[in-house]
């Protein structure tokens, strides 16, 4: 409200933790994207995530029951 | 199950790790592709996984690589 935004995600760390335990895309830096199930992440973009699907050129490459991402590499985190 | 910036993949116990994510593995196998898309492994042992390069890090619960089961239909 007072910032202007629309309720909720304001800034980015409030973003991220308001979308745990949704179903988000995860891109990496090499194009690599995973999908699953986000349930952390820290100030350093390190994110954890369950039921994870990695594709490759857009294809399901391979799935992970579970999956720790370095944040180094991540491009940008979506809530889908 | 580890995967590093670069493309190298490897199986291994993880021992250890530290605050730069630094790890330490052991019984280390790497996977190894080649052009034609055939995989092999080799042994590495006891090895210690530079922080700055990993991508990738997921627990294989004692169970080995199966094949996508999205192929499987729900039959019932």
């Amino acid at each position: 409200m007072e910032n202007g935004a629309n309720s909720g995600s304001s800034d980015p760390s409030s973003f991220l933790t308001e979308i745990i335990g949704a179903p988000v895309k995860v891109k990496l830096n090499s194009s690599v994207e995973y999908r699953g199930y986000l349930i952390s992440v820290d100030g350093y973009m390190n994110i954890s995530l369950e039921k994870t699907e990695e594709y490759v050129d857009g294809k399901l490459r391979r799935s992970y029951g579970e999956a720790f991402v370095r944040g180094n590499n991540v491009l940008y985190i979506s809530a889908s | 199950m580890v995967k590093f910036n670069g493309g190298r993949e490897i199986q291994g116990t993880l021992k250890g790790h530290d605050q730069l994510m630094n790890l330490v593995l052991d019984d280390v196998q790497e996977m190894l592709r080649d052009d034609e898309g055939n995989t092999s492994t080799r042994s590495l042992g006891l090895i210690v996984a530079r922080g700055t390069l990993l991508v990738l890090i997921s627990p294989l619960d004692g169970s080995e690589e199966i094949a996508n089961p999205f192929n499987n239909q729900e039959e019932d």
